[in-house]
């Protein structure tokens, strides 16, 4: 253990110390989550922009009386039922003249609460003022229906699950690459390896020291950034991180989940300073690199956009990449089952192991470590 | 009495296309300093990352204090000072002294041994002043000087190096030859591979040459100026080379 604790304190010492290193494993994540969140902000604050389409039924009085009371303006389409199928709107505002009844029309593919809720203080707030003179005699009456409707793609992608997801999914890859580059592949292109690998100590420690080097700053990294991301959510317009569904979860699951993530840092670790060990140079190990830095993008948009079930088949839990995409989507959907979580967890430590296996065997290769 | 440190037997290590070495067999008696000499390309640096245990050969055994290599590696390596002139290895971001420490904590020398031992020797290399810089913002000469330092920090039995006063000026290439007399003193054995002929007439007492990975010559440095009719190191190196 002494030798493995040697070299991963080495290799923080010389990362810590290293200005590129820093920057992109701990500034560059934070820099670039903080920078999404304010155009997520900007976006998100756009769509609370968006005019509320009504049919002809309401009154010009009954539009302004809506948007004194609720700040929502209001459209009068041809077809309003077509603006929400088309996706133009999230709903659609209808009201019977005889029997002062408003009826809410929202898309079967999901509406902000926030509207709803608006809509309901509306007609609140005009049956305790009675003053209205169109409707003071009767009192409102809110029906809500559902309508055919048209997903709104970007409010998804960057609201709820899918944000989480992402910046777990890439934070630690982000973060990672660089540190693992330099740990081996950077050590061959500069000469060092040759004096390591003279020390009296076996690959595989030389090996696992450096993957806790790469894991601890993946996780710290990771911690600096969700953290951050977190404490500028008071600061938004429209808060994108929604935590709520996970603390909501039994403390199993949410220790299941912490343990999970972990484990994927690890994995990630493994993976990047495999593809490290397998390079010959700085250069050879970028090209590796920079497909991974895909990977968890792909498969947090294929799963927020492929999938149509709420719960997932179970090989979802059994990939690397996937697994913890797949938790954190049926743990948002409320589907999370206890199998789906220990199966990716023992997956993961599955796959860490055979990562190291072959990774410690690569590293006792002369050919391929000492070629430079 | 003969007494085999390094005991080398029909060694061979074929890359794709080359034979590296060719039937190699030699031993080396405790207390030897040995030259390793050769044109570039000849095996030198083949032969030393063997017995260091960096690299397997083809065919062969090689026993180190004893031990074979290619079974008891770690064991070997304990044993063993290695520094390969071409590549200095250090880490740019430790300083001079942290480059030496972390090496000698793999060895588990008491903090206070390997202090003292820094000390000394830095004093003797004129490398003080240098100790507390990053290796990075090192001259070239004390690069070479620190990775010295570096293979010689656990006190090896075996100290292996290949063309170690590359980089060095004159006068911290001497201070490195008075070291290794002392080292000498002290019962070490040290093979050494260089392009430097005079070194090898100031420190050897035997030398093996090399020529296409075959052992050309191995034996002690008289004999071999008596057998060739002179005492002209280089001319009997170009000899060699020429024949190549």
């Amino acid at each position: 253990m002494k030798g493995i604790w040697l070299i991963l304190k080495k290799e923080l010492i010389e990362q810590f110390r290293d200005r590129k290193t820093l920057f992109t494993a701990l500034f560059l994540p934070v820099l670039l989550w903080a920078g999404m969140a304010f155009l997520t902000d900007n976006f998100v604050s756009q769509e609370d922009e968006v005019k509320i389409p009504v049919t002809s039924n309401w009154t010009d009085a009954q539009r302004n009386q809506f948007t004194q009371l609720t700040g929502l303006k209001t459209y009068v389409p041809k077809d309003p039922a077509h603006e929400v199928k088309t996706g133009e709107a999230d709903l659609y505002l209808d009201m019977d003249p005889k029997t002062n009844k408003v009826m809410l029309f929202i898309s079967d593919k999901g509406v902000s609460p926030s509207f709803i809720t608006q809509i309901e203080n509306y007609v609140l707030k005009v049956n305790q003022s009675n003053l209205p003179p169109n409707v003071a005699k009767n009192t409102l009456h809110l029906e809500v229906k559902e309508t055919a409707g048209e997903e709104n793609m970007m409010v998804k992608i960057f609201t709820g699950y899918l944000m989480l997801s992402i910046i777990i999914g890439m934070t630690p890859v982000i973060s990672g690459a660089g540190i693992a580059i330099d740990a081996i592949a950077g050590e061959k292109e500069r000469g060092t390896i040759r004096s390591l690998l003279s020390l009296p100590l076996t690959p595989s420690k030389i090996w696992c020291g450096k993957w806790i080097a790469v894991a601890f700053y993946s996780l710290i990294s990771f911690a600096i950034t969700l953290g951050g991301y977190y404490a500028i959510q008071p600061y938004l317009e429209n808060p994108t991180l929604n935590l709520d569904w996970f603390l909501a979860l039994p403390i199993s699951y949410q220790v299941g989940i912490v343990f999970l993530l972990l484990v994927y840092i690890a994995t990630i670790s493994a993976i990047l300073l495999f593809l490290s060990t397998f390079a010959k140079s700085f250069k050879e190990a970028q090209g590796y690199l920079w497909p991974v830095n895909l990977l968890p993008m792909i498969v947090s948009f294929y799963l927020a956009f492929g999938s149509s079930e709420d719960s997932l088949s179970t090989p979802y839990f059994f990939v690397p990449f996937a697994n913890i995409q797949a938790v954190l989507f049926e743990g948002a959907g409320k589907t999370l089952t206890l199998s789906h979580l220990l199966y990716a967890i023992l997956s993961s430590i599955l796959f860490i192991a055979i990562v190291i296996y072959i990774s410690s065997s690569v590293f006792k290769k002369p050919n391929r470590m000492l070629s430079n | 009495m003969s007494n085999p440190v390094i005991e080398v037997n029909q060694l061979n290590k074929q890359y794709i296309n080359t034979k590296a070495l060719q039937e190699v067999t030699f031993s080396i008696d405790r207390g030897e300093v040995v030259g390793l000499l050769g044109a570039n390309g000849a095996g030198k640096s083949t032969l030393l990352q063997i017995l260091a245990g960096l690299i397997r050969p083809t065919s062969g055994q090689v026993k180190l204090l004893g031990k074979d290599v290619q079974k008891e590696t770690l064991e070997v390596k304990k044993q063993i000072g290695l520094l390969f002139g071409s590549e200095t290895g250090l880490y740019h971001r430790l300083t001079a002294y942290e480059n030496i420490a972390y090496f000698a904590e793999f060895y588990n020398i008491p903090k206070s041994v390997y202090e003292q031992r820094i000390k000394e020797w830095a004093d003797a290399l004129e490398l003080t002043p240098h100790l507390h810089k990053q290796a990075g913002e090192l001259s070239k000469g004390n690069h070479q000087k620190v990775t010295i330092l570096r293979s010689l920090i656990h006190d090896p039995e075996i100290i292996m190096l290949d063309e170690p006063t590359t980089g060095l000026d004159i006068a911290a290439s001497l201070s490195f030859q008075e070291l290794l007399k002392e080292v000498k003193t002290r019962g070490k054995t040290i093979i050494f591979s260089t392009h430097i002929l005079e070194e090898v007439d100031n420190l050897c007492s035997q030398v093996i040459i090399l020529r296409k990975g075959k052992v050309h010559y191995h034996g002690d440095l008289s004999e071999l100026y008596r057998k060739e009719k002179t005492n002209n190191l280089t001319s009997i190196m170009r000899n060699v080379i020429g024949g190549e």
